[in-house]
């Protein structure tokens, strides 16, 4: 899963926070030899099969179950996940706050749009799309006109939609028909309708990081943007195209999550800290310049495991949240010393 | 200076004095800028309602702010080591429930896990520095831990302030409100442990030129955890001053507490380059944020737009400050160019 290899290797190192960094000994370069074979997607995915083993001897239920639970329930976050992992690619510490707010105005929009009538779907998912595009080209215009660091635009953006919704929620009457929400929870070749549109999603996402001429761009700004410039990417247009890409998959999650259970005020909430979590916990680099999709899948589904480990032992929820925390710094401690031994 | 010929062009020392006034102008003026903003929300809100400029009415309008500045306070010294803590708006939270489950019935348990906390941002420090987690990841797993914690500690919204808490946050000390009393305070202590002890300087230098500063033989983790420990304790105290505001605590609710402090550093002239930030701007920046819901509510606009308000805000005041360094950048290019010609004109004359 390289999508791009750089032109040379000197000038396009990521730079670590440390460039002062202290040469690796000679064992740090043994153990770093053994980490760097195995591609980083590969631990939360390695971790998720110990903790749905685990879960299976702890529970006694049967594996599929757990493994069909843990999917469903991290679709969302994939299909939103994505869009944060294509924000983290451009690197220069790009991140995209606005993500939740999107979430639960894309929710509010697409309800209203539809106002309770099931032949209005095609026009409620236009408008939440176009809503979606539209937040991130502000993002976008944001950064590029004031120069500003992407943290604070897409933040001061998060604020404003979020008055937005709660604008919208005054208007609200009608609920979402429950023919729409019975499509999303029914099943096709025994996997949720749900999952297979995060399946599509990803798929679809993979293929343009890794072969088109936008997702090459995208890892080459991460990696170094004058070199991405030199080598003739637009790296101006690719970089705004990366925000409305996450602005539409917000908001795309947003209202998926919206038709299965309600649009509310805070539905994206949980998404701030979560979006992010399963972009790195899948190996891609919160530098920028490497991404990998599959990892998402590994992220998401390891952080849902945890729940699904919490529920069966009985324990309060506070736990989730512990394990989850713990979960991150380790793997992703592991992961960084590979990477500086490697 | 060595005794050796200079090679730079000689430049008088009347210049050299303008040039570091000018210095001190610019880092001033984004707090200027700050303190314009609350000035012009305060004025707004007095000519709304008159009784906002009594003691009474600012003690109310502030009253909640005080969380605010102290959150800022603590992101204000992340951001200075060029990192961001994704994870504060949690931690206000678990310091909020241990404060209102502990310190009224067992203080010294109370006590003893606050200090605890403290030291957990010290542990995170390290965590980034010594094995090195970028700063956003590590604290972003952290405020997974800091949450689940704060469930854990009172599940349910419970607990009590301690009775001194509360007479302290409602006392009425002379000429001020005791909202501004603390702001004052802690922008000043903060103010002075950045810009006039030795590790503030090094703190500072960590985040601007940080290559240079290691090699001078200053232990990079030492000061990262310096600055942590100062967060941890900023974020401690805004936790404390909000079981003293609310009566009690709540483990959910202060994750907003991330995006607006970050906001008050940002609108008090803080950038992210690292290095470059202001205590007092911070604290500023707090209090007119704290500001803005009040405003909303006076000008009578629904409390809906309270949200957006600060929205708007935060993009105008950084935009302006764009303009403005715009503007500086095109003025110190002119009289560079022009400086240069008479330098030049001066040697010149002297060769002759």
């Amino acid at each position: 899963m390289t999508p791009d290899a750089p032109p040379t290797d000197a000038p396009l190192r990521i730079r670590t926070s440390d460039p002062a960094a202290a040469e690796p000994t000679a064992r740090g370069e043994r153990t770093g030899e053994a980490f760097r074979r195995v591609p980083p997607a590969a631990w939360p995915l390695l971790a998720s099969v110990v903790l749905w083993i685990v879960i299976w001897l702890i529970a006694g239920r049967g594996l599929p179950g757990i493994a069909a639970g843990a999917l469903d329930s991290s679709s969302i976050l994939i299909v939103v996940g994505l869009g944060q992992l294509i924000v983290i690619t451009t690197g220069n510490a790009n991140i995209d706050l606005s993500i939740p707010s999107t979430m639960t105005l894309a929710a509010y929009v697409s309800a209203v749009a539809l106002d309770g009538d099931a032949g209005r779907v095609p026009i409620a998912v236009a408008a939440t799309i176009a809503c979606g595009a539209a937040i991130g080209l502000v993002n976008a215009l944001l950064i590029r006109l004031f120069d500003l660091p992407a943290i604070i635009a897409t933040m001061a953006v998060a604020f404003i939609l979020d008055s937005l919704s709660l604008r919208l929620s005054e208007e609200l009457t009608t609920g979402i028909p429950p023919g729409i929400s019975s499509v999303l929870a029914s099943h096709t070749l025994g996997v949720l309708n749900l999952v297979w549109i995060a399946v599509a999603v990803s798929v679809a996402g993979a293929f343009v990081l890794a072969r088109t001429t936008w997702g090459r761009c995208l890892s080459g700004i991460g990696q170094d943007r004058r070199v991405a410039f030199f080598a003739g990417y637009r790296w101006r247009a690719g970089e705004a195209a990366a925000f409305v890409a996450s602005g539409v998959l917000a908001a795309v999650g947003g209202l998926l999550a919206g038709w299965d259970v309600g649009a509310e005020i805070g539905l994206g909430a949980p998404y701030l800290l979560s979006s992010v979590a399963v972009v790195v916990l899948g190996g891609t680099l919160i530098t920028g310049g490497k991404s990998y999709v599959l990892g998402l899948w590994g992220g998401a589904v390891l952080l849902s495991l945890i729940l699904t480990l919490v529920i069966t032992m009985g324990l309060s929820t506070a736990y989730q949240n512990i394990t989850q925390g713990v979960l991150i710094l380790v793997i992703l401690g592991i992961s960084s010393r590979a990477r500086r031994a490697a | 200076m060595s005794p050796t010929v200079q090679v730079r062009p000689p430049s008088s020392p009347a210049s050299r004095v303008v040039t570091i006034a000018k210095a001190h102008a610019r880092d001033s003026s984004s707090v200027v800028i700050a303190s314009l903003a609350l000035l012009v929300l305060i004025v707004w809100a007095a000519t709304l309602n008159d009784r906002v400029l009594s003691y009474l009415g600012l003690s109310l309008l502030l009253q909640s702010s005080v969380v605010l500045v102290f959150a800022a306070c603590s992101a204000a010294f992340v951001i200075l080591i060029g990192d961001i803590d994704l994870g504060i708006g949690n931690f206000i939270g678990l310091a909020n429930v241990v404060a209102a489950v502990h310190l009224a019935t067992r203080p010294v348990v109370g006590v003893l896990l606050l200090v605890a906390m403290i030291a957990a941002y010290g542990a995170l420090a390290v965590l980034i520095e010594a094995v090195q987690i970028p700063a956003i990841v590590a604290t972003l797993g952290a405020a997974f831990v800091w949450f689940g914690l704060a469930t854990l500690v009172l599940p349910q919204p419970g607990g009590a302030a301690p009775a001194w808490l509360s007479a302290l946050l409602q006392s009425r000390p002379p000429l001020l409100p005791v909202a501004i009393w603390l702001a004052l305070a802690t922008g000043a202590v903060f103010h002075g442990v950045l810009f006039h002890t030795r590790t503030g300087l090094d703190l500072r230098a960590l985040g601007s030129n940080r290559a240079n500063l290691v090699r001078t033989g200053v232990s990079a983790l030492r000061l990262r955890v310096v600055a942590y420990l100062v967060a941890g304790l900023l974020g401690v105290l805004a936790g404390i001053a909000l079981t003293g505001i609310t009566g009690g605590g709540n483990a959910t609710g202060t994750a907003q507490y991330t995006l607006l402090a970050v906001g008050g550093v940002i609108l008090g002239g803080g950038e992210f380059s690292g290095g470059r930030i202001s205590v007092v701007g911070a604290v500023l920046g707090a209090l007119s944020l704290a500001m803005v819901g009040s405003v909303v509510s006076l000008v009578g606009l629904s409390s809906v737009w309270q949200s957006a308000v600060v929205g708007v805000v935060l993009i105008v005041i950084v935009a302006l400050r764009r303009v403005r360094q715009g503007l500086e950048q095109l003025l110190l290019r002119r009289q560079l160019s022009h400086q240069l010609a008479e330098e030049r004109a001066m040697l010149e004359g002297g060769s002759r």
